[in-house]
């Protein structure tokens, strides 16, 4: 093969994307990102949450005129789209909805259980109108079940999932700490199970449901306590930042403002390169911590050793330091941090965007590197409604005098209503 | 029965967490995964938990978690005889998913490059701590430490102490989830065009991906998102739970808290601005007597189907085990333990209409290595025996 | 090097003949013990007549005219003993061993199974004579079964152990025969007596031992007859070590000049490239990997032999082991006594033979940091220590000594027929 372009590897796949708030927009980001065309689609009275509940989150903290076109926590993950605003709360606008079923692969949603269904816009419904359709539901419990229908956000998945009870500092209450990895986790999943099923199509002829259960998703990440537990192996505790196997592990403090250093020792080799690291070699044979047994018991001892060296240093001249000895080590970075990060920067991670609406902004990229096909679209987020016209007129053949009837009859917008602009959702 | 991924062989190499979890993913959805271990087995082997903590490296607990669904095969990548097999096993396969350090395969001459030559189809998908090229390419990593890098420590804890980390391997597991992701659309590529590619996942970047709201609110204003205080967990008759009430959960939440008959508050009308952590705080006798009553799945439960609101249990492991939830899902599969016992295993948390999954336990060190030479190769009995003498499988 | 040996203080009554026998008596002599060859007149070990033309300057008689004591292969493996030449089949000669067996620790016999009991001689007698005495019967099938009496030597014993079936080339029909049997079951023999003494000290009581010469020899190949139990099927194998590839025999410079070479690695293999200044064969693709090694086998081989003949044997052994491949010289017997290696350790030994002249002979096997294990004196002659043995042990006096060699009881002197050959002494 030469080197013509390669197409991108979800080339011609529509996806039509409902998903609000995370996990939903962010499964439709990675398919956009593969190349495929994703519609995200709003209704008026009720836009994507975070459109309207930005906290704050505006482009130097104005919410300016359009702020629901200005919310960066939209802009972040919705990149790469196109954007209908298309009211899924009227018969009419479920009836366009049906319409762009029909020319689609793939529906992404990750409403609660019951909202689709009170649509009339099911899986078997879907079907009928398109029997290769796939409907990506992204539920936090999954469809069955007795909390089937119950609501949540990635910090209840993490407790109810597993994680939080096994997470806090040593000797205190589990923490109420909540970094909200369930919907990214849960947004990626859907992505890969969706281009599965594309693949299932392509052997069947036929599309399929994916039901997917962002709670069953974080306790697969805790798959072997969940077996160990029931081999009556010894239980697993909250640790603090401390490790079963490793020792020492920690979070040190260095000089400067909440500032940390991470890291962790996975034997008595890296011991030794531990020591040298901080310039304490004499620390090799002093007995408390000659194996990883003794430096479990002293951990605490050795706890104030390293606080005495890393509070001298700066936290990324403390990684290096530890670095160039061999030893595990990583700065606690802040979003700052990330920014300037010289491997992220060396890698090209950050995508720069030019919004009409928000501004000129970095975000993240993707997460992996194709070196044939590089990920990404460059695009802007889609503004509430930006592509009504693309949808309607070029996808569904429209006339204009149609189009003005629906934007007349509000069943189609580009901005969202009163009551949503309020908060009403 | 078709599975997504009949017909797609996946050759894994190197060892621990995020390909072994990528390639389950892969076996799960039907696709035929060989393991390659060296000699001494995968390390996940020897991290247990292990049955009554009794070391064995086929009762690692995270071993037989993460690589149900493979076979196994055993080869010594140090020797050119197994670094040729491997070659072979490649050359049969659509795809190669591996974690070590960068470039360890290429510096063994089973680079991406040098495998695609004979094979311009191929996928390979490379999982390391932060990619193939940069600064940090060589740095030494664990868990902890990917996390601080990746911003995540930061925003958890209290603000008055150091940050923490999450419990288990989230880093890793993350990385494995992109690098499924990753493969299938570097695979439905190479279906379609007959072009493969070399796919670079770094954990660090995965991580990076994976930030609600502190990264785009510095972007846009400058702000530096800190941890907060930290909300305290409610205790309940037998746990805790907690409750994440929204603005538009308020009004409800008081409610269930107060009971129907309540004075109406005013001050939670107001939708948008409302400080409803003070309101909350107001509370706090009331919500600690309501919880008091209840067990922890009783005030869950009630709290969800009375009033709508999003609220949580903390779960112990023994909870996950029991969850009625799980059970409706079948999302526990079991598996037979060598005691005797059945052990439940984490399912696949997707389910596909028309496609059952099938679970197979994870494989003993080795134990298809002949099948897979009979099978991929074209070596005799005879060539076999030489190169199992020579310690190379 | 102070410490006494380890068997002194133990006597053995040694009645092996051939091979086995007195080769587990030369061990236990070496060690220390007061091993006492039980030979007679009437039917001498039978090497000693049996000599195969191997006598000092192929001069049988010598000065002395006593071609008995000049055989090569009995001076080899019973040094360190002394000879006692006396007639088992007469009563009196009978009487004196049997208590000469009450002074005894060890007898150790390799017959075949019905000589001893029809002696008289057997263990039940013996023990009752000495409850602590350790008796060990070397015999080539064991005391039982229904092969025990059949009689066997060496090379027979090597092809029922199945040593034969895995030795010689294996696209021909013969095999090896070095009679690896006997000094196989020599040395088990040897191990055996030391933890039947070990047992005696435990228990105070004596013990019958009984040691098959075929089993033990089919321990040579055990890991064959395993690896049949399972299912698969050990072959002929020739030169080739299994893993090692290529493992064979490659001709030197010289006629019958071998090197053996084992290439166990394919980093072996990349060595063996440098060694024979030939780099650019590592990336050969045919010969990378073990596989290809064996596929292209024909092409390797003529390689490594266009090296190898240009070379003496010793200088492509030193050469390839310099770089770390095992390679061995294939040496014939006189390299091995001008062994280099060899005469540094001091293995092979000087001694002055009773009556073949200063003979050099193998060593020590082994060294013991804190004892002089070695040759301390020669093969005896027939009968040699008779009056020194019977006076010592027996308290005999030399009139009594002077009527039992009149008598023919004991003697120096083999009992031959008219033929040459033994006497048949029943």
């Amino acid at each position: 093969m030469t080197t013509n372009q390669l197409p991108m590897p979800l080339e011609g796949i529509r996806v039509l994307d409902l998903g609000m708030f995370w996990a939903g927009p962010f499964a439709g980001k990675l398919l956009a990102d593969a190349g495929a065309e994703v519609i995200k689609i709003e209704s008026p009275s009720h836009p994507d949450n975070l459109r309207i509940l930005a906290r704050g989150v505006y482009p130097d903290g104005e919410a300016g005129e359009r702020p629901w076109n200005r919310s960066g926590m939209i802009n972040e993950r919705n990149r790469g789209k196109r954007g209908a605003a298309i009211e899924l709360g009227t018969e009419a606008g479920r009836a366009i909805f049906r319409e762009l079923v029909a020319i689609s692969d793939v529906v992404i949603q990750n409403f609660s259980t019951r909202v689709m269904a009170n649509w009339g816009l099911d899986y078997p419904q879907l079907r009928e109108i398109n029997s290769g359709i796939i409907l990506c539901s992204i539920y936090s419990q999954g469809s069955q079940g007795p909390e089937s229908g119950f609501v949540s956000f990635g910090g209840t998945l993490e407790q109810i999932g597993g994680i939080t009870n096994l997470t806090g500092y040593q000797n205190e209450l589990p923490g109420g700490f909540t970094i909200q990895l369930p919907d990214p986790l849960g947004g990626t999943i859907a992505a890969g199970m969706v281009v599965a099923a594309l693949r299932q199509r392509r052997i069947t002829g036929e599309g399929s449901l994916i039901d997917l259960s962002q709670r069953e998703n974080v306790t697969t990440l805790l798959g072997d306590e969940v077996v160990g537990h029931q081999f009556g192996a010894r239980p697993a505790e909250r640790l603090g930042n401390r490790d079963q196997l490793m020792a020492p592990q920690g979070c040190y403090p260095c000089d400067g403002e909440d500032a940390w250093v991470t890291l962790a020792v996975a034997n008595d080799e890296e011991w030794s390169h531990l020591c040298e690291a901080i310039g304490q070699p004499g620390l090799r044979e002093d007995e408390r911590f000659a194996t990883v047994l003794l430096r479990h018991e002293h951990h605490d001892a050795i706890d104030q050793i390293l606080t005495d060296w890393s509070r001298t240093r700066d936290k990324h001249q403390a990684m290096q330091e530890l670095q160039a000895h061999g030893v595990r080590a990583g700065a606690v970075q802040d979003s700052r941090d990330l920014y300037a990060d010289s491997q992220l920067r060396a890698r090209g991670f950050w995508e720069r965007v030019e919004d009409p609406d928000a501004g000129s902004h970095e975000y993240p990229g993707a997460p992996a590197r194709f070196a044939r096909t590089p990920l990404g679209t460059g695009r802007a987020t889609p503004t509430l409604g930006q592509d009504n016209d693309y949808v309607l007129r070029d996808l569904l053949g429209k006339s204009e005098v149609e189009v003005a009837k629906l934007l007349a009859d509000n069943i189609v917008g580009e901005d969202p209503t009163e009551a949503a602009q309020l908060g009403h959702l | 029965m078709t599975r997504p991924l009949d017909g797609v062989t996946v050759i894994e190499a190197g060892e621990g967490i995020p390909a072994a979890y990528c390639c389950w993913m892969l076996g799960v959805l039907g696709a035929d995964v060989i393991k390659v271990e060296a000699p001494a087995g995968d390390v996940t082997r020897r991290l247990g938990p292990f049955p009554h903590d009794v070391p064995d490296r086929e009762q690692s607990a995270l071993y037989l978690h993460l690589n149900r669904n493979k076979r196994s095969i055993v080869l010594d990548l140090e020797s050119a005889t197994g670094q040729e097999l491997f070659r072979e096993l490649v050359a049969g396969a659509a795809v190669l998913v591996e974690h070590g350090d960068p470039g360890w395969l290429k510096a063994r001459g089973l680079g991406h490059e040098s495998l695609a030559q004979s094979h311009p189809e191929l996928v390979s998908t490379t999982i390391t701590p932060f990619g193939q090229e940069g600064p940090y390419r060589d740095f030494a990593a664990s868990e902890i430490t990917l996390m601080a890098l990746g911003g995540l420590m930061n925003i958890a804890g209290e603000i008055e102490r150091e940050p923490l980390k999450l419990a288990g391997s989230p880093a890793h597991y993350s990385a494995g989830l992109f690098a499924f992701t990753s493969t299938l659309m570097a695979l439905t590529l190479a279906e379609a065009s007959g072009v493969g590619q070399l796919v670079d996942v770094s954990v660090l970047e995965g991580l990076t991906c994976s930030h609600f709201q502190d990264l785009v609110e510095f972007e846009y204003t400058g702000d530096v998102r800190r941890r907060g205080t930290g909300k305290m967990p409610i205790p309940t008759q037998d746990g805790f739970i907690s409750f994440a009430v929204q603005a538009h959960h308020f009004p409800n939440f008081r409610r269930l808290i107060l009971g129907a008959d309540a004075a109406p508050d005013e001050a939670s009308e107001d939708l948008i601005n409302r400080d409803r952590q003070r309101l909350e705080g107001e509370m706090d006798n009331q919500i600690l007597e309501w919880a008091l009553q209840r067990t922890k799945y009783e005030a869950y439960f009630e709290g969800q189907t009375e009033a709508h609101i999003p609220a949580a249990f903390i779960a112990e492991m023994q909870d996950v085990l029991d969850s009625p939830q799980y059970e409706a899902r079948g999302y526990f599969v079991e598996l037979d333990h060598p005691d005797g016992e059945s052990i439940k295993f984490p399912g696949l948390p997707a389910q596909m209409s028309g496609v059952e999954w099938e679970h197979r336990r994870a494989p003993r060190l080795g134990e298809h290595t002949i099948q897979i030479l009979n099978e991929l190769t074209d070596l005799t009995a005879d060539e076999i025996a030489e190169v199992r003498a020579a310690g190379v499988i | 090097m102070t410490a006494p040996l380890p068997l002194v203080g133990i006597r053995v009554l040694d009645m092996g003949q051939f091979w086995a026998g007195p080769n587990a008596g030369r061990h236990w002599a070496d060690a220390g013990a007061d091993v006492i060859k039980v030979e007679s007149c009437r039917r001498p070990d039978p090497l000693r007549i049996q000599a195969r033309g191997i006598y000092p300057d192929h001069d049988p008689g010598g000065p002395k005219g006593d071609h008995w004591n000049r055989s090569g292969m009995v001076n080899e493996r019973n040094r360190n003993k002394r000879s006692l030449a006396i007639d088992l089949t007469s009563p009196r000669g009978r009487e004196i061993f049997l208590q000469l067996v009450s002074h005894a620790d060890v007898v150790s016999q390799n017959y075949s199974s019905r000589v001893m009991p029809s002696l008289g001689l057997g263990y039940d007698t013996l023990s009752e004579v000495n409850p602590r005495l350790i008796m060990i019967s070397l015999m080539s099938q064991g005391l039982t079964g229904p092969e025990s009496d059949y009689v066997s030597y060496g090379q027979n014993l090597e092809q029922l152990s199945g040593i034969s079936y895995f030795s010689g080339y294996p696209d021909d029909e013969e095999s090896v025969a070095l009679a690896l049997p006997d000094p196989l079951g020599g040395a088990s023999a040897a191990l055996a007596v030391a933890a039947g003494l070990r047992h005696r000290d435990a228990t105070g009581r004596g013990l019958h031992i009984d040691l098959s010469q075929r089993e033990t020899a089919s321990l040579v190949v055990g890991d064959a007859l395993v690896a049949h139990s399972l299912g698969g099927h050990p072959a002929r194998l020739g030169n080739h070590e299994p893993g090692a590839n290529p493992s064979d025999c490659y001709p030197t410079r010289g006629e019958d000049r071998w090197v053996a070479i084992s290439i166990r690695s394919d980093d072996d293999w990349a060595r063996l490239c440098e060694a024979i200044d030939q780099p650019e064969l590592m990336t050969d693709s045919r010969y990378v990997s073990i596989v290809g090694r064996r596929r292209h086998r024909a092409e390797l081989d003529a390689l490594i032999g266009r090296w190898t003949s240009q070379l003496d044997h010793q200088t492509a052994m030193e050469r390839l082991q310099r770089l770390g491949i095992a390679a061995a010289a294939v040496l014939n017997p006189r390299e091995l006594f001008r062994d280099k290696h060899l005469r540094q350790r001091g293995f092979w030994e000087s001694t002055t033979d009773y009556s073949a002249g200063e003979q050099e002979y193998t060593g020590r096997p082994m060294r013991l940091s804190q004892t002089p294990y070695g040759g301390r004196t020669p093969t005896p002659g027939l009968g040699q220590h008779n009056r020194e043995i019977l006076g010592e042990l027996l308290g005999m006096e030399d009139t009594e000594l002077d009527a039992l060699e009149a008598e023919s009881v004991i003697g120096t002197e083999p009992i031959l027929s008219a033929s040459g050959g033994m006497a048949v002494a029943r």
